[in-house]
């Protein structure tokens, strides 16, 4: 097989549009409410958002830098934006005329969105622009004295032409980043629903009396946040960070949505201005910026999601018995299907436990209130010692994380920021306890983040065990990320950059000897994203010699399946639902002894070569079963399930006489464990 | 089962290691282990001292470790440092340094202490080790900064030493030499040091194994996964036949190996070679212990030596046969001093340990005769100091020349013998040793084993010794009534010296 052959694979950027419009098809599928398809609208322009500030900010880049190696499908840094400046406007398109039947439908239930303004509402938008917007904005009618102002990222923004005396002028608004971005008026039992630029274009006159104002239009600049931080060895890292992140505010523009309907004369002059090209500029027709539609699912409670209620683990102590019911059986459950409360609670208890000496856990991502972190706290002023490795380089969390770190280091934590060059991706939790003068150690691993928010919408795995082994390479792994130890000796866990990806070529490579020999060979793997040339090369390996693999990729999907002649063995499903499927959990058929793991990593090659990731089997038989049944219940969706075809992702359709299955309500309904 | 936490930091010429372990009676469960490299030994062995950067960077080093005993709440430990530090010009403050800014307290291991601790592991960890002794062995542990030798047969310790010719120290000493050639350089030295060694050992004593310690073995492990204990010296020359001329970064490459790793590499090798020549093994075995855990093991008690004295005794004996000492009288004046320090336990309240310096002092006071008879004691002091015994401290073998030097005169009230300063409680050590040497070499006298034992009596504020005689002693009597007011002097009370005659 040519692995070098461009055919073979899909563009890690247009494969992420596709998963993005896989996200907005929610939008439109009728099992959803019509409040959740409001928020299916908004995530898919969150996601496109930050398209544009990290990946497309990356494309513009490489091309500036002369930069012309190609990507895994062959294609330049040049093709590549070409191909994703279109695919993006079509989605934003798409995006529009599916906001506009979300409008009508909205109707329906009486609630009105930015009706045509007139006179019936215009004591009521006036009543707002004076209250809580007039005071709020600076326009700056700009002449020599009053320069172009720097335009913020992602801020809503509006361009007036304004006409005095037979000369024009330009006057620019930029919304501050507090305002309310609508408000909803309740009349004759409708609420109907005006945005702030509605309510500012309809009285825009009262801002600039004695201005004749000709048109108004908005605008909103999207701008790389992808910007490198100077030197990773820099004596202090949080400085350095605080450095990056004033930087970060001023990138490049990516990107500039634009009303359709802005005259050209007015469009040239803010590209002028605000310097970007044809190929950034999105005219939109409709409303720019739809992520507000998060927060209008309060206002119909009953158009939502019924409320889901967690499973929680039997018997659990709330107490320190707890470390004897660990020692007794591990823990394993699934999130959200059953409550990540048993960690907070666990770390909880250790803080309080006076046996417990030392609690380590690295952090990637956490809420702002978070439960753990607090008794993280408690732990190092009652004496514990407490060892945080924070990545300080999570995106869009840096300035979280380093108001944690200061926190946390105030408290008496050692807080570290890991390694230079490898981002901390691992999620893993130590606690030491010495019992009956020996060291016992107990390990919480998982594939998801410590984050009590987002834990209750990603689907993700955890695992906390008393093994020996397992807290052993625990312990070495957090030596090695606060640069205690250099040595590399893993007995139970796989790690990345170190033998992660060596120990699946094993794996694989087990499976391909097994299907060679004649014996049933298989792999399933669900994961976010797949896009390691090497790692898809691998997959290709086995299809030929033979092995099914099936793989359950949510987002990017670098290869092609079901191709005659280097996939046909191999079968993709993307699962997009309710909750943001995050879980790695990888199956190897073992000649009938299957093995189990589950693991922070992704298959990108940023995952396995430049993160710190952590992968670590599952031994027990009753967990072993749970992942059985987990991967065949996934595998069987046919309600929010789509497949690769070839390269493009067809959604599933289910059968008349085919039972229904959606997985995600399929877990939420029945215990695993 | 009772056990506590002990922690073991060893500061090496090439890394920093720490063990954290559970230690009951014998039990011994390591719990955490890190690896930090940090090459002292460049600095070391190419200026002389430790660069302030590295000093501060090894400070770095252990906060991070002395977290981890803090971590555990570890009261026990013991932190250690090898050539890197042993040897470098500003190791005082190094220490010094270490211990103001990571709070760690090092202990400089001797080359005698660290050599013993690594026989003593893998004489208890290698299989078939005293039956390789029996036949002859060579313990060599290659370590960064020197290899330390001990050549064992039977119970005698033929060779023992720390040499120069670590495989950082090598590399250092020949960084110069283009990569093509600097093998040879290797290979000139590596055939100087056996040449030493072997030099020193009688030509007739055949050794025919090898035995290696020391970093470098899990490294080898790893490159030549050996299903057994020991690796063939065929396929050590085929991989330094093949690697020998290879850069740093190809080995790195090539082998998957470390930096530090790559960089003492091929003089690791070359060392080996050479050595398995000397004993025309065919293999060599390895201990699979590595140093930290030996260390927790001997600092911990766990490592026992049950053929200690038998071999230091024979040790001693064997190097004092090298000056053409007496042995018999050797012998006997010991047994007379270890008799002479049990019955005058009330008086001198020293432990066993000073009974070693005693002992080691009885056996070989001689030695400086082999030079001149007259000036022998001073004489006997050099040559002593100079001794390199494996499991014996280099200053209790000070100590032990002190004791010979002092038999001439008591020198409590000097501060230092030949420039060499004594606290006042060695040198309280030194007079009660040399004093019982004395009366000890005086009971033999004429060398002719005349007093073949003797009993003491504490009668009347005065101590006689009744000495039993199979001839009339005259000159035992002579020597016996010229040192017996400096054991008044000494101990306080009087001496005098009865003779009974066997044949009565």
């Amino acid at each position: 097989m040519d692995t070098n052959k461009k055919e073979y694979y899909i563009g890690r950027e247009l494969s992420w549009l596709a998963f993005n419009e896989r996200v907005l098809s929610e939008a439109l599928d009728i099992h959803n409410p019509l409040m959740e398809k409001l928020k299916f609208t908004a995530i898919f322009s969150s996601n496109m958002d930050e398209f544009f500030m990290v990946r497309v900010a990356g494309l513009i880049e490489q091309i500036s830098a002369g930069y012309k190696k190609t990507d895994i499908a062959g294609y330049t840094p040049e093709e590549q934006l070409v191909a994703v400046s279109k695919e993006t406007g079509r989605l934003i398109e798409k995006q529009q005329l599916i906001f506009r039947e979300l409008i009508s439908e909205l109707e329906k239930y009486n609630i009105l969105f930015n009706p045509v303004l007139n006179d019936e509402y215009d004591e009521d938008t006036e009543d707002i622009f004076i209250d809580a917007v007039m005071s709020v904005v600076s326009p700056v009618t700009l002449d020599p004295a009053h320069p172009f102002p720097f335009i913020y990222n992602k801020r809503m923004s509006l361009i007036a032409a304004l006409e005095k005396q037979g000369k024009e002028y330009f006057s620019l608004i930029m919304l501050p980043e507090n305002i309310r971005r609508y408000f909803v008026i309740h009349k004759e039992g409708k609420k109907v629903i005006f945005t702030v630029e509605e309510v500012i274009k309809r009285h825009i006159q009262k801002l600039f009396r004695g201005y004749n104002v000709k048109t108004v239009n908005v605008f909103r600049v999207t701008r790389n946040t992808d910007i490198e931080m100077r030197s990773e060895e820099v004596a202090d890292i949080i400085l350095s960070m605080k450095d990056f992140l004033s930087r970060r505010v001023k990138g490049a523009v990516t990107r500039v949505e634009i009303e359709a309907d802005t005259p050209a004369y007015i469009v040239e002059f803010l590209q002028k201005m605000v310097n970007f090209k044809d190929m950034d500029t999105q005219y939109i027709h409709g409303v720019i910026d739809l992520t507000f539609l998060f927060s209008l699912s309060s206002l119909m409670p009953n158009m939502q999601f019924p409320v889901h209620k967690s499973f929680s683990i039997p018997d659990l102590p709330e107490n320190s018995e707890i470390f004897n019911r660990i020692k007794e059986k591990d823990i394993f459950f699934f999130r959200p299907y059953y409550s990540f409360s048993t960690v907070s609670k666990l770390i909880a208890i250790a803080a309080e436990d006076n046996d417990v000496l030392a609690i380590k856990m690295t952090l990637y991502r956490t809420n702002r209130d978070s439960s753990i972190l607090a008794s993280l706290v408690k732990a190092a002023k009652s004496g514990k010692q407490v060892s945080v490795v924070v990545e300080l380089k999570a995106r869009f969390d840096e300035e979280r994380n380093i108001d944690w770190a200061k926190n946390l280091e105030d408290a008496g934590c050692i807080v570290t920021y890991g390694i230079a060059g490898l981002k901390i991706h691992a999620k893993c939790l130590l606690i030491v306890r010495r019992e009956q003068e020996s060291i016992k150690r107990y390990t919480h691993i998982a594939t998801g983040n410590y984050n009590e928010n987002t834990a209750s919408l990603y689907t993700d795995v955890d695992l906390i065990t008393s093994d020996d082994c397992i807290g052993r390479d625990a312990a070495q792994l957090f030596n090695y990320l606060m640069a205690y130890t250099e040595e590399q000796i893993w007995k139970a866990l796989s790690v990345a950059p170190f033998n992660l990806r060596e120990n699946l070529y094993k794996l694989f490579d087990n499976e391909i000897k097994q299907a060679k020999e004649g014996r049933k060979a298989r792999i399933i793997m669900k994961m976010n994203s797949l896009i390691d040339k090497e790692m898809i090369d691998k997959m290709y390996e086995a299809s030929n010699a033979g092995v099914r693999i099936d793989l359950i990729v949510r987002g990017i999907c670098g290869l092609k399946a079901g191709c005659k002649g280097f996939s046909s063995n191999i079968k993709v499903r993307s699962i997009v639902g309710r909750l943001l499927e995050h879980s790695r959990i990888f199956y190897f058929e073992n000649a009938g002894n299957p093995r189990y793991f589950i693991s922070s990593a992704d298959m990108m090659p940023r995952n396995l070569n430049r993160r710190v990731e952590l992968m670590a089997e599952i031994n027990d038989e009753d967990f072993k079963n749970a992942l059985s049944k987990f991967l065949d219940i996934t595998l069987k969706d046919n309600m929010k399930a789509w497949q690769l075809m070839g390269d493009t992702f067809v959604k599933i359709k289910k059968s008349d006489d085919e039972e229904a299955v959606n997985s995600q309500e399929y877990f939420m309904n029945n215990s695993l464990i | 089962m009772k056990t506590y936490l002990y922690g073991i930091i060893n500061i090496g010429a090439s890394a920093f290691r720490m063990a954290v372990s559970e230690v009951g009676k014998g039990y011994i469960k390591e719990i955490d282990y890190l690896l930090k490299p940090l090459r002292l030994g460049v600095d070391t062995f190419s200026q002389g001292y430790i660069s302030l950067e590295h000093v501060k960077y090894a400070a770095e080093i252990l906060r991070g470790f002395k977290n981890k005993l803090d971590e555990y709440g570890i009261k026990y430990y013991k932190a250690v440092c090898t050539s890197g530090v042993r040897e470098a010009g500003n190791k005082d403050f190094f220490i010094d340094y270490i211990k103001i800014h990571a709070g760690i307290d090092i202990t400089i291991l001797e080359p005698s202490e660290e050599v013993y601790i690594k026989y003593l592991a893998a004489k208890l960890s290698v299989a078939g080790f005293d039956n390789m002794e029996k036949a002859g062995v060579v313990f060599a542990n290659i370590a960064s900064g020197n290899i330390t030798l001990s050549v064992t047969k039977g119970n005698n310790i033929l060779y023992s030493g720390a040499l120069p010719y670590g495989s950082l120290r090598l590399r250092q000493m020949f960084r110069h030499i283009s990569p093509l050639k600097r093998h040879r350089a290797f290979d000139q030295y590596a055939e100087n040091m056996v040449a030493t060694v072997a030099g020193t050992i009688n030509k007739k004593m055949k050794v025919k194994n090898l035995v290696g310690s020391g970093s470098s073995i899990n490294m080898m492990l790893r490159i030549f996964k050996p299903k057994d204990k020991f690796i063939l010296r065929e396929d050590l020359e085929r991989l330094y036949n093949k690697i020998r001329v290879y850069t740093k970064q190809e080995l790195v490459d090539e082998l998957l190996l470390r930096d530090d790793e790559a960089e003492v590499l091929v003089p690791t090798l070359c060392t080996y070679i050479h050595l398995l020549k000397y004993t025309e093994a065919d293999r060599f075995h390895f201990s699979p212990v590595d140093f930290p855990t030996t260390l927790t093991q001997f600092y911990t008690g766990q490592l026992k030596d049950i053929s200690y004295h038998r071999r230091m005794r024979n040790t001693t004996l064997a190097f004092g046969e090298r000056f053409n000492i007496n042995i018999y009288h050797a012998r006997h004046t010991a047994n007379f001093a270890r008799k002479l320090f049990m019955e005058f336990n009330d008086l001198h309240s020293l432990d066993k340990a000073k009974y070693d310096i005693l002992e080691m002092a009885a056996l070989l006071f001689q030695v400086g005769e082999y030079i001149d008879a007259k000036r022998y004691t001073y004489n006997s002091y050099y040559i002593i100091k100079s001794i390199n015994i494996p499991g014996i401290s280099s200053r209790d073998i000070f100590l032990t020349a002190c004791v010979v030097y002092s038999m001439d005169s008591i020198s409590l009230y000097n501060e230092s013998i030949e420039g060499n300063y004594l606290s006042p409680e060695e040198r309280l050590i030194i007079n009660k040793l040399s004093c019982i040497l004395r009366l000890a070499v005086a009971l033999d006298a004429s060398k002719a084993g005349l007093i073949e034992d003797i009993d003491i009596i504490q009668k009347d504020n005065m101590i006689i010794i009744n000495a039993k005689a199979i001839k009339e002693p005259f000159v035992e009597l002579f020597t016996f009534d010229k040192v017996k007011n400096s054991f008044e002097e000494t101990f306080g009370i009087p001496i005098d010296i009865r003779t009974t005659m066997i044949y009565d």
